[in-house]
């Protein structure tokens, strides 16, 4: 049923949920996609460490080169899948929410392009090895959360 | 851009929220459209001036209309 409205009765007041932005980079509060999008995500990497800590345990018990690739096929498999639901979740958002994530993901990455590039020239003198990625890819997540936040303060 | 659309909102007596469900929008992007904070889309604006039953530019204003010459030659 269509909710009607008094003209002189002011709206409620226009809330962001600040904190699932910053910290999950999702509208969390405001639509189901989003928590779904969060749930999904969820599960997924806690999937990937258990399996992570399984094959821990693997490793100490079986000696077969097939053993060392799990890692990766574990982890590239979990971020995989959370990259196709991430893209699912923007897609489902309407086109002011689609356009403030895309705004904070490109933002985001087109910035993280340089410190990629520091990380890859210089990893030779600062001793970094290509192992630090993944954690600049983790803090990148962060830093989306936070120009996602920031950028929706023009609609707040 | 401006626009009537929180003057025809309270004519026919909708909230944001119900105007942004039958338009299949959030109420975030109902209420910057109103606060002219955000220009929505071309199907969008088609799609409010159709669930008013008005013309589009009955419904939104360009803040300063330019209208480009032809270059001669």
């Amino acid at each position: 049923m269509t909710e009607r409205t008094n003209i002189d009765s002011p709206e409620p007041q226009m809330k962001w949920p600040w904190a699932s932005m910053v910290l999950f980079g999702t509208f969390g509060r405001l639509d189901t996609a989003s928590r779904r999008y969060q749930k999904q995500s969820a599960i997924a990497i806690a999937l990937a460490m258990v399996g992570f800590i399984a094959w821990v345990v693997l490793a100490t018990l079986v000696r077969e080169p097939w053993v060392s690739w799990l890692p990766g096929i574990i982890f590239t498999a979990t971020w995989a899948y959370v990259a196709v639901q991430g893209w699912k979740y923007i897609s489902s958002l309407d086109e002011m929410s689609r356009s403030l994530q895309l705004e904070a993901m490109s933002i985001t990455y087109l910035a993280g392009m340089p410190v990629f590039l520091f990380t890859f020239f210089f990893y030779g003198t600062t001793g970094w090895s290509w192992q630090f990625l993944p954690l600049i890819y983790f803090a990148l997540e962060l830093v989306r959360g936070v120009v996602l936040a920031l950028r929706v303060r023009r609609y707040a | 851009m401006k626009n009537r659309l929180h003057i025809l909102r309270a004519e026919r007596r909708l909230s944001q929220a119900a105007l942004a469900d039958l338009l299949g929008v959030s109420r975030q992007t109902i209420n910057a459209v109103e606060t002219g904070k955000y220009d929505p889309s071309l199907p969008l604006a088609f799609k409010i001036a159709a669930l008013f039953e008005r013309r589009i530019e009955d419904v939104f204003e360009p803040d300063v209309v330019v209208i480009g010459r032809r270059a001669a030659g």
